[in-house]
Formats: structure tokens, sequence, C-alpha cells
């Protein structure tokens, strides 16, 4: 009967109005919020033992070369980098500073010999597991990492180009070879394995360890670092690009290429749901504009129901069910939409990207989420306008 | 419920002596059961006098107070109880939907209260022969027509004043007893009192106690 006296009074284009807005709005802040989920595996992209590492040197130029001065990173210039935000742990890559030769064995003759240099950086650092990842002093043991992109390029280059055998990487870790340090006098022989290949340290690794001990036995002492490795959380993080933009520095760009590819994903979908944040809010605002014109236009006869003895109460509930009402079925509709665009979205990610469709599961929680948000808004806002308007 | 006035006077009425008025700036006490007739001229307060009572204005001085409580401090909430269970009035201006019919118009009152039948609904409006027009749009009826359906409708709930503001002022004297017999009857059945303004002096109540504004 309430609906039938007010009913004169409702304007069905303003309905229409909030109802195109508010599905429109609500969608797009469902869609950008569950692609956001979608493609958040790219954000937190982690290698399998941990977090993202990143290689930083000093950059080499002519003038260095010239000098014959090695360029190499200061404690001050350490100390920086280990301040920055995105450095969750940082080390100092530690060279040889003695002679080291690698020789492989054939039949118990010398076949192949060749000068070398090693590296050492602490094991959390390392991409790569190795269960004999380890040497002790008089341990006669040496295993070595190598990057994975040494094997490539002997594999389809070297092996290619001169005929010789491709070689897998167990292969590989089966074959043994010796390394030898000699320096101060003095000269060792170590039998060797390839233990593992990295693909994000490009040095030939042996254990800490070893590196310690040897330094100091057959070669200077420790030698001036020119390399730090950096243990990040998050490689896309824009403050990493920041800092080393013009710095002395030489990253791997294309580790921080791909970061920078999904920040920039990121931002737009942070712009996209912003922007649906606006419209929904707009929407919103559109139907509250509306209900509390509805409610000055039809203040005589709610006046007239109050002093008929209908309560604040019941004068309140029509509006607040056709909140519902409306608000339930815009939200619906931009479900429906939400899941039909994000299919063919989700196509041209895979595509792309090769993201997969995450569960929907965020849709099912924000969807009511925001259902009581807007209408736990609209009751207060019906609320105070009622009692503007209804005040004797 | 007693009414009880202490030196009440409308805001607008603050420079004047109101010497004559029985019920301004007086002590007055309005009895359930008993009937007042309170006549006065044009713009004497007649219909802000029940819209005070109704709680539908406050803007006056001194004290009204339902049974030793002052009704200024009444809520909307305790509003809403008094004017389904405590009091009834019938508005100078009648306040009916037009865009409902004169038995809708009712049944929004009774369906607030479920105090009479459809039947005893129908009954009231047949005595006061418009019976044929309880389907018609209340914007279509008549203002006298529109007055009987609105005292029809203040009978739709249980009362302990009925409050009348110029409730005969467009029927005539038929139509006028014919009201007021039914009226006296209901208010009767419920042992309630009757306020009711007038502007002029006749009278159609037996037993009224004449107030002058």
């Amino acid at each position: 009967m309430i609906y039938k006296i007010l009913k004169q009074n409702i304007n069905f284009s303003q309905i229409i109005g909030f109802l195109l807005t508010s599905i429109l709005g609500i969608g797009i802040l469902l869609l950008s919020l569950t692609l956001f989920k979608d493609i958040s595996p790219l954000f937190n992209q982690k290698s399998i033992f941990g977090n993202d590492i990143l290689v930083v040197s000093k950059k080499v130029n002519l003038l260095g070369t010239l000098s014959g001065k090695a360029v190499s990173i200061s404690p001050r210039e350490y100390e920086d980098l280990k301040r920055q935000s995105f450095v969750k742990d940082i080390a100092f890559f530690k060279p040889v500073s003695f002679k080291v030769q690698a020789t492989l064995e054939v039949q118990g003759m010398n076949g192949f010999q060749t000068e070398m240099f090693l590296e050492a950086i602490p094991k959390k650092f390392i991409d790569v597991y190795a269960e004999d990842w380890k040497w002790a002093e008089h341990s006669d043991f040496l295993p070595v990492i190598i990057p994975r992109n040494y094997l490539t390029l002997y594999n389809f280059g070297f092996a290619q180009s001169q005929g010789l055998p491709q070689v897998s990487e167990n292969t590989i870790k089966n074959v043994s070879f010796n390394i030898r340090a000699y320096g101060n006098g003095m000269v060792h022989n170590y039998k060797s394995k390839i233990v593992g290949f990295s693909d994000k340290i490009n040095s030939i690794l042996v254990p800490e360890t070893f590196i310690m001990y040897a330094n100091h036995k057959y070669g200077r002492g420790e030698v001036k670092p020119s390399r730090v490795v950096i243990e990040t959380e998050n490689l896309a993080d824009p403050a990493i690009a920041t800092y080393f933009k013009g710095k002395n520095y030489a990253i791997n760009e294309d580790i921080l290429k791909g970061g920078k590819s999904s920040y920039f994903l990121k931002v737009s979908i942070g712009a996209v749901s912003t922007i649906g944040l606006v419209i929904t809010v707009l929407g919103l605002f559109l139907l509250l504009l509306s209900f509390t014109v509805f409610l000055y236009k039809s203040k005589d006869k709610l006046r007239n129901l109050l002093l008929l003895g209908y309560s604040y109460k019941q004068l309140s509930h029509p509006f607040q069910f056709a909140v519902i009402f409306l608000n339930t079925l815009a939200l619906l509709a931009s479900v429906v939409l939400t899941l039909i665009v994000r299919d063919s979205v989700i196509d041209l990610l895979n595509k792309a990207l090769s993201i997969e469709a995450s569960s929907n599961y965020m849709l099912w929680i924000l969807a009511p989420a925001l259902l009581i948000v807007i209408c736990s808004i609209s009751f207060i806002t019906i609320h105070i306008s009622m009692k503007n308007v209804l005040k004797p | 419920m007693n009414i009880q006035f202490k030196d009440v006077f409308p805001n607008v009425f603050s420079d004047l002596t109101l010497e004559e008025s029985e019920i301004w700036k007086n002590i007055l006490l309005f009895e359930k059961g008993r009937k007042y007739l309170v006549q006065a001229e044009s713009g004497g307060g007649k219909s802000s006098l029940l819209a005070y009572i109704y709680g539908e204005r406050n803007d006056y001085q001194g004290i009204i107070e339902f049974d030793l409580d002052n009704i200024r401090n009444y809520k909307n909430g305790k509003w809403s109880d008094i004017r389904n269970r405590k009091l009834s009035i019938v508005f100078q201006g009648l306040r009916l939907f037009g865009e409902i019919s004169a038995l809708e118009n009712i049944q929004l009152k009774n369906k607030l209260t479920g105090f009479k039948t459809e039947a005893e609904i129908i009954s009231f409006l047949d005595q006061l022969e418009i019976g044929d027009k309880i389907n018609k749009k209340a914007g279509t009826l008549s203002f006298g027509q529109r007055q009987k359906v609105a005292i029809v409708r203040a009978l739709c709930q249980p009362y302990d004043f009925l409050l009348l503001d110029e409730p005969f002022s467009h029927l005539d004297e038929r139509n006028r007893k014919l009201v007021a017999e039914i009226i006296t009857q209901e208010v009767d059945l419920q042992n309630a009192g009757l306020i009711i303004t007038t502007l002029s002096v006749e009278n159609y109540f037996e037993g009224i106690q004449k107030l002058k504004l």
C-alpha cells in the first residue's frame, strides 16, 4: 500500500541510470580485482629456493681498462646498498686470489687443461640445491657450480660448430676433473665435479669455506670484491630500478625487465580498479541522491503516514528493500559480466603470459562484501535523510 | 490517559494576554470518558491545540502532560505507539491519499492496528451513505465525502481520546447528525474522551463541555 502511494514519485530513469552505472562500476571493480589475483603469481615469482637473486657489479669503463685498476665496490657503497628497502640480504662475491688450473684427465693422462678462476658466495644465495655443497679443510673434493648458460654455450655453440658431442647436465655431473690451486710456493690438487647449474649466478662457484681457506694459503689474502649478490623479496619492486638508474652499477637488466613488465601490469590493473571504484561510488552516490530527492518529493506523504501512526522503521522498510533489491540486481549482473569478460581476458593473458585463471573464491567473497558495504552506506543515508525529511 | 494543560499557549501568542481563553495560559485537565467542544474563531489556534496534543507540532510554551508525563520529551517511537493506541485524529486537511481508494485509505490505518474487520468498515461507510464509493480514489471524492472517509479511518484504532478538527465543515445538517451519532457510539464504546474543535456554536453531542479558546 505504501508503495502504491509513493509509486508516482519514483523516477524510473534515475533507477535505470543507477543500475547501469552500478553494473559498470562494480563490474570493472570486480574484474580488475579478480584479474589482479589471477596475475599475482607474476608479481611474486620466486625461485624454488627462496627469494630472488640480483647480482650487482660496478660498470667497467675505458679509463679503468687503461689504468689497469680493477673496479671494486667500496665499503661505503656496500653499506648504502645494504640500507635499500628492496635488499633483504646482501653479500660480496669472494674471488680467488691465487692461480687455479682445471685439468680433465683422459685415461690417466692430462687431456685438457685450462686456467680458470673461482668465486664464492654464501650458500643461501645460491639458487641450486646440491647435497655435497660443502668443503672442509683437508677435504680433497671440491664441488663446483657453473652457470647453466656455459653448458648451453658449449652444446649449441662450441660442440655443434666443432663437431663435438653434445652433453647432458647429468653426463657433465659425472665427469671428474682436477682443480689445481697454486701460489706462495705451494700447490694442491683437488678432485672436483660439477654439482649443479645456476640460472642466476654468472660465475664458477665453489664453497665459501674453500675460498677463505685457500686465499690465505695460496693467495694474497682477501681481494677487493667487485660484485655483490643481493637477495630481494620481489624483483618487480620499482625501488630496484629507481635505485640503480643513473648509478654506476651493472645489473642483469633481463631479470628486472620481467619485474618491470609485471609492475606495469600491476599499475595498470590498479588504475582500472580505481576507475571501477570511482564509478561504483558515483553509482552509489546517484542512487542515494535519487533516494534523497525521492524522499523530499514524498515528504508530505511520508509525513502523513508518520502522523497516521507509521514508525520511522516501517517507513524506512520499503526504501531499504529497494536498496537491497537494486544493489543485489546490479551486483548479480556485474558478477555475470565479470565472469564473461574475465574468461576472454584470461584467454588473452594465457596466450601472452601463460597465466591460468585462479579460482573464483575471490569473487564470491568480494561480491557479498561489496553488497554489505553498499547496503550499509545506503541504510545510514536513508535513515539520516528520513530523519531530516520528517523533522517536525 | 488524561491530558493536562499547564499554562500552555502557542509561541506566536506570547505577546497576547489571552485573558478570555479557557485553555491558553490556563490549568486544564482533559479527562478520558468526557467530551469537550473547543469553539473559537478563525486564527484562534484550534488546529494548533490538536497538533500540540497529537505531537505534530511543539511550538508552544508551557507543559502538556499525558498522565503527568511531559510529552515534549517523547521520541518518535513513543509517538508512533501513542498514535496507534491512545490518540486518534481527524485533521482539518484530512490527510487522505488521493491516489488510493477510500477503503484503502482506511485500511492503511486499520492494517496498522487490526482494530476493525473489513465488514465493520464497510458497514460504517454504508451508515454514512458512501458505501458505493469505497473503491473510488479518494482524490475523486467531494470534500464532504472525504471527511466521512477520514472519520471512519480515525475510528479504526483503540484510543483514549478522539481529536476532531472541524470535522463537519463540509457536511450538511443531516450528515452532521449522522456522523455525530456514529462518533458518539464509538467513543462511548471505548469509554474514550472526545475533543472537537469548531467555528460555530452548534453542538451535536450530548453532555459536552464547551471551552472557549
